[in-house]
């Protein structure tokens, strides 16, 4: 009995010790692991509506490492953001396309060396979004694919991992006529806009065949829009009690631009 | 004597018309069906739509795609390897073959899922592969049948003996995949070329009454680095090779299929083509 409870004891303490050796094993050589990783990134940013921004996608490594080409995707969500500009890459040669999905846009980017290599870190691209979200909290992640990464002699560079990014659409309080006309998706769609003698609390009417207007009763805003025959903004007004005001509250602009796109 | 002479004609009689119907059947289905293949002309690596019209609606389908005379150089020592890099198996109902010619009976596979984990050698009948050998045409042959684990192969490697005196073999790859049919009795397969040897291509579909053989040839050049695989390094190959940068020069390259653009001449607009092609874009003028 003395001998099994000896013999169990001991191939406890050899679990244990074999337990103990690999958590070490686990914080040494995991991080180390971690480390040889060669990261395509790319930042996060907030914009107003219909600012614009540019930011880079990287390539780099803890040490350094030669890159003679890439294929990179980026994709996004269109109703936030549109891509407006890819450029700028330390490679000599570099193209980009855009590819059309149903709820999001990829766009697919190639660069290489003619000639020596590239080493990490490396700017694969600038690219500039423009915010076309205008509700407060919208937001898009920018997921980055990499389809190829390769050394001077052509290898696969491993191990590899992405960083992606996001846009963000921060609202402001108020906003003015300049800025409130850009947010009118033209041509506007005037066969949509019933006419209508006196105006309606919270709906668009059309006062004149090139005027639409939209009033709140509770806050005595109102916005007028001046338009071609064809639905194209040729003026923003804003009035407060009838009389001109330089800016409305933006929660009141975003809801009579929801209006006029149902 | 007279009996048996004129059961004898109207045999033969028989057969003929037996003949002229199987035929009529034959020319008439195979007139039934469409097969379409866009683009007709790809890069290995891009994606290739197969569309067949005419079949019987809410059928299985078969869509074969062949390509013959493949070459793969025998090295000093008399061995042959080849290298399907990014082998794209995106459904199950999907069966391989891959034939090599004037080898050895000792062909072997090695099979690499992904990056991180090791290589698995085959050279015996397991894991679905079977092996056969003739003996009369030196032709050893390696068959998946379906179904097979889907993904993406980081690699898979042929490889074996040449028969002695041989400096190349050539390599039959036979790609083969089931789908249903819509209740117009089309159906529209998106392939991915990667990893899948260059050459002509024979793409024929059959639903077992109906047979079609459309666009039957599918060029798949552009692997100027000879890896196997058409890729963003075979822009800097070509790059290299115009820049006369030491190492590229047509010893280490295949600078036959390097003529992207098709105007005769191999030079930078031929990378940057290549670079256009692998994400969607045209060739500039």
């Amino acid at each position: 009995m003395e001998k099994i409870k000896k013999k169990k004891e001991g191939r406890v303490r050899l679990v244990m010790a074999a337990l103990v050796a690999l958590s070490v094993l686990a914080v040494t050589v995991i991080p180390a692991y971690a480390q040889q990783n060669i990261t395509v990134s790319i930042g996060d940013i907030s914009l107003l509506p219909q600012e614009s921004a540019t930011i880079p996608i990287d390539i780099t490594k803890d040490t350094e490492q030669e890159v003679s080409g890439a294929r990179i995707n980026l994709t996004y969500d269109p109703r936030v953001v549109q891509v407006t500009a890819v450029g700028s890459s330390d490679f000599d040669n570099f193209f980009y396309n855009f590819d059309d999905g149903v709820v999001s846009i990829t766009v697919k980017m190639i660069g290489f060396q003619g000639t020596d290599s590239l080493t990490t870190p490396i700017k694969f691209a600038d690219v500039t979004f423009k915010a076309t979200g205008y509700h407060p909290g919208d937001f898009t992640d920018l997921n980055l694919e990499i389809v190829e990464l390769n050394t001077a002699t052509g290898s696969p560079i491993y191990p590899r991992e992405v960083s992606n990014g996001s846009v963000s659409i921060i609202t402001p309080e108020t906003i003015n006529e300049t800025e409130y006309r850009k947010l009118i998706p033209q041509p506007v769609d005037v066969s949509k806009i019933y006419y209508k003698f006196k105006v309606v609390d919270g709906e668009w009417a059309a006062k004149w065949l090139n005027e639409i207007l939209y009033a709140q009763r509770e806050t005595k805003y109102s916005i007028a829009v001046y338009l071609t025959k064809t639905g194209y903004v040729t003026g923003v007004d804003f009035e407060r009690w009838g009389f001109p005001t330089a800016e409305i509250p933006y929660d009141l602009a975003v809801r009579s631009l929801d209006k006029l796109d149902p | 004597m007279r009996g048996i002479k004129r059961k004898g004609k109207v045999r033969k009689t028989e057969k003929v018309i037996i003949a002229a119907i199987i035929l009529i059947a034959f020319v008439g289905a195979v007139s039934a069906a469409t097969l379409t293949v866009i683009p007709d002309t790809a890069v290995s690596g891009s994606f290739v739509t197969i569309e067949g019209a005419g079949f019987e609606a809410n059928k299985e389908a078969t869509i074969s795609s062949t390509v013959t005379g493949f070459r793969i150089p025998v090295l000093e020592d008399g061995k042959y390897t080849h290298s399907l890099v990014g082998f794209n198996i995106s459904d199950e109902h999907t069966s391989f073959s891959l034939s090599v010619r004037e080898v050895e009976n000792d062909m072997k596979i090695n099979v690499k899922r992904f990056w991180w984990t090791p290589y698995w050698t085959i050279d015996h009948d397991m894991m679905g592969f079977v092996f056969s050998y003739d003996p009369v045409t030196h032709t050893a042959t390696v068959t998946r049948g379906m179904p097979t684990p889907t993904g993406v192969y980081e690699v898979i490697d042929v490889m074996g003996n040449a028969v002695d005196g041989a400096t190349t073999v050539t390599m039959t790859a036979t790609v083969t995949r089931k789908v249903m049919t819509d209740a117009s009795g089309g159906f529209k397969e998106v392939i991915d070329t990667h990893g899948i040897p260059a050459g002509t291509y024979t793409i024929n579909a059959t639903d077992g009454v109906v047979y079609a053989e459309a666009m039957p040839t599918l060029s798949l050049d552009a692997d100027v680095s000879k890896d196997g695989y058409v890729g963003v390094y075979d822009c800097v190959c070509i790059a290299r090779y115009v820049l006369s940068v030491p190492g590229y020069d047509t010893t280490t390259l295949n600078i036959d299929v390097a003529d992207i653009n098709g105007d005769g001449i191999v030079d930078l607009r031929d990378a940057r083509c290549l670079a256009r092609q692998l994400i969607g874009l045209p060739c500039p003028p």
